[in-house]
């Protein structure tokens, strides 16, 4: 009896149509779930909000963040995610000025990093879910965390730690991979803050090699090209940008409910065209630097006492691909903001050089022994699928790459350095995107930042979209 | 007419089945076009923060005293954790004249208020935000930080307070 004849009879005695009924029935209730009640539980949302929220929610509560991550992290059922928890708080105890707690929480987490050991884990991992180990970070990852951590003692005054954990920071990220040999020095933010520590300890040798090192910039292979697409994308984006920003203009000022103060941002604005003052100017010119070359002479680091801390965007994302999900990768965010401007007491001091591309550093760490071992577990299962009679059970084999990752790194790091008289200064930071043009939703404004008589004023500053719009500020949040 | 041939019937058949699709291809379609050419929304408003620059409101650690305030716990605008040093700029301003250091503290204490030389400073679970911020902190914001900007200006960005009827 064929397929066919088996289903007609049924299909005449209505059973099949009661049976479609029940399944669609069932389907639309799901569905009918999902939008409703059955997505992600409050606390879900809060974690989200802790690891990802911090860095692009102009309205981030930097707090409760630390304090829903450190829950987390304290938690013995996410033991193998301690790290990452703790990464994600260093990340939101930095931003929201929590020094003192992002420098304890980060070295713990080093320390774990260092210390901890889980050989059956590891041993489990490698045949299996690379998720079941306690997860360490990347190579860039943590080198970042000895960044923070270097940061954090150097603001405080603490230079020789500073200057270990910069160190650690380039030992970190030196991969042992030789398809990436190349790339094992250039941790250019390490480099350089680590010149900045060797200057403070009174080690000027150590400081110019130091700098040195961090003006070596080596890009990837094809990188221009790459660039010359996104500028060309970036360009078509921008026009349809300030048409929504025209649309946006006309409907706060001549909607049912005009916006008091609303600014139209819908005139094209390049780099070049920008003020060397801005309104309210009440200084004379910083001395800054013009070039990288000029930025990281040790004369010039020696006596710049306003240093500023720019991070930009939001750092890679990293996803599974391939059979099983057996395959780790990183996926660049696009970034809008690419450049920056600093005025300082509202004249423009010059540009910020970035030091560090998140991304860079993400796809260039090597990966040629973890490549290879996680191709050869998805080989093995898919000709161990196939073999008679036990196949089926293979097929339960679980080879998911580790999807875990610190997902509130920047995309780009930045430093400004300034020679500024001791006292109060207002900072204004001016993005631009990749084709140098003016994108005022990121402005950022800070007043009355102090100079101290001696020594120097570490800012660590973020962007953000609309982080100094009032009416994003004014708004009520729509969850609690 | 009458044919034999396969195309002919096939054709014949493909006529109604493409009638059929096309509305459902044309309203793809229109989706399509507005997804790709104009159906995003125009971003939020646009108002600058500030106009001009602000006053400032605060004085705290870090940051030069404001002379003549008083202490935040008096109803003042000095934000500072109070030391010996401290009391003699107040006493030299004719402020908290018959008070010393532990008399300030032990107010700040009484209200429930976090120094930061108190150890629980050490910890921001243990405390909330500045007081300034409605919070019951005294730990200095530090510059450059959303916090530092409104406490130094006393200017706050908040939602409006509905009141219930």
């Amino acid at each position: 009896m064929g397929l066919t004849s088996t289903f007609g009879p049924l299909r005449s005695s209505g059973r099949p149509a009661r049976a479609a009924g029940i399944v669609a029935v069932i389907a639309w209730v799901a569905v009918g779930l999902v939008p409703s009640g059955c997505g992600p539980s409050e606390e879900q949302i809060r974690l989200l909000e802790a690891m990802h929220g911090v860095r692009t929610n102009p309205k981030a509560d930097f707090d409760k963040a630390v304090n829903t991550l450190a829950t987390y992290r304290e938690d013995d059922k996410h033991r193998s995610e301690f790290v990452q928890y703790s990464m994600c708080e260093v990340t939101a105890a930095a931003l929201g000025g929590r020094y003192e707690h992002a420098n304890t929480v980060g070295k713990h987490a080093y320390m774990a990093v260092k210390k901890y050991v889980d050989a059956g884990a590891e041993t489990r991992a490698a045949w299996g879910n690379e998720a079941i180990k306690f997860f360490k970070g990347e190579p860039h990852e943590r080198a970042m965390l000895c960044f923070y951590i270097g940061l954090m003692c150097y603001i405080e005054g603490d230079y020789n730690n500073a200057r270990i954990f910069f160190a650690q920071s380039l030992h970190s990220t030196a991969t042992r991979d030789e398809d990436m040999a190349d790339f094992r020095e250039d941790f250019r933010l390490g480099h350089y803050w680590l010149g900045r520590a060797f200057l403070r300890l009174g080690q000027a040798d150590n400081a110019r090699i130091a700098f040195g090192k961090a003006a070596v910039s080596r890009p990837l292979p094809g990188e221009e090209k790459k660039a010359e697409n996104e500028k060309a994308a970036r360009a078509r984006a921008y026009k349809t940008q300030l048409e929504l920003e025209k649309k946006c203009y006309e409907q706060g000022t001549n909607g049912k409910s005009p916006v008091a103060g609303i600014v139209d941002l819908s005139k094209p604005v390049s780099r070049e065209a920008m003020p060397a003052t801005l309104a309210g100017t009440r200084g004379s010119p910083p001395v800054t630097a013009t070039t990288v070359e000029a930025f990281l002479d040790p004369a010039f680091q020696q006596g710049a006492n306003l240093i500023v801390l720019l991070e930009l965007g939001t750092g890679p994302l990293k996803y599974l691909k391939g059979s099983s999900g057996s395959i780790d990768d990183y996926r660049c965010h696009e970034c809008m903001e690419r450049s920056v401007d600093v005025y300082v007491d509202g004249v423009r001091g010059g540009p910020a050089f970035v030091l560090i591309d998140m991304c860079h550093q993400a796809m260039t760490r090597g990966v040629k022994t973890r490549r290879g071992r996680q191709v050869g577990k998805a080989i093995a299962k898919e000709i161990l699928t196939r073999a008679p009679l036990v196949g089926g059970l293979f097929s339960y084999w679980d080879i998911g790459a580790d999807s875990r990752f610190w997902p509130s790194l920047p995309d780009r790091v930045a430093v400004f350095a300034a020679q500024v008289p001791p006292g109060f200064h207002d900072l204004s930071l001016r993005f631009y995107d990749i084709n140098g043009a003016y994108l005022p939703r990121f402005d950022v404004n800070r007043h009355y930042i102090y100079v101290p008589e001696t020594g120097e004023r570490i800012v660590l500053l973020h962007s953000v979209e609309n982080q100094d719009n009032a009416y994003i500020l004014a708004q009520t949040d729509a969850r609690k | 007419m009458h044919t034999f041939s396969p195309r002919q019937t096939l054709a014949s058949d493909a006529g109604p089945r493409f009638r059929d699709c096309l509305p459902g291809a044309v309203v793809a379609a229109l989706f399509g076009c507005l997804l790709l050419a104009g159906c995003a929304a125009p971003p939020p408003p646009y108002v600058p923060a500030f106009e001009q620059r602000p006053q400032q409101a605060h004085c705290f650690d870090g940051v030069p005293h404001l002379t003549g305030s008083k202490p935040w716990v008096l109803g003042g605008r000095c934000c500072c954790t109070p030391t010996d040093d401290l009391m003699e700029r107040y006493h030299r301003d004719g402020v908290c004249t018959d008070m010393d250091v532990a008399d300030l503290v032990e107010q700040y204490h009484a209200k429930g208020i976090v120094l930061a030389t108190d150890p629980e400073a050490k910890d921001p679970r243990k405390w909330s935000k500045h007081v300034v911020l409605g919070g019951n902190s005294l730990v200095p914001p530090r510059p450059g930080t959303r916090d530092y900007e409104q406490v130094i200006t006393g200017v706050v960005h908040a939602p409006p307070v509905v009141v219930q009827k």
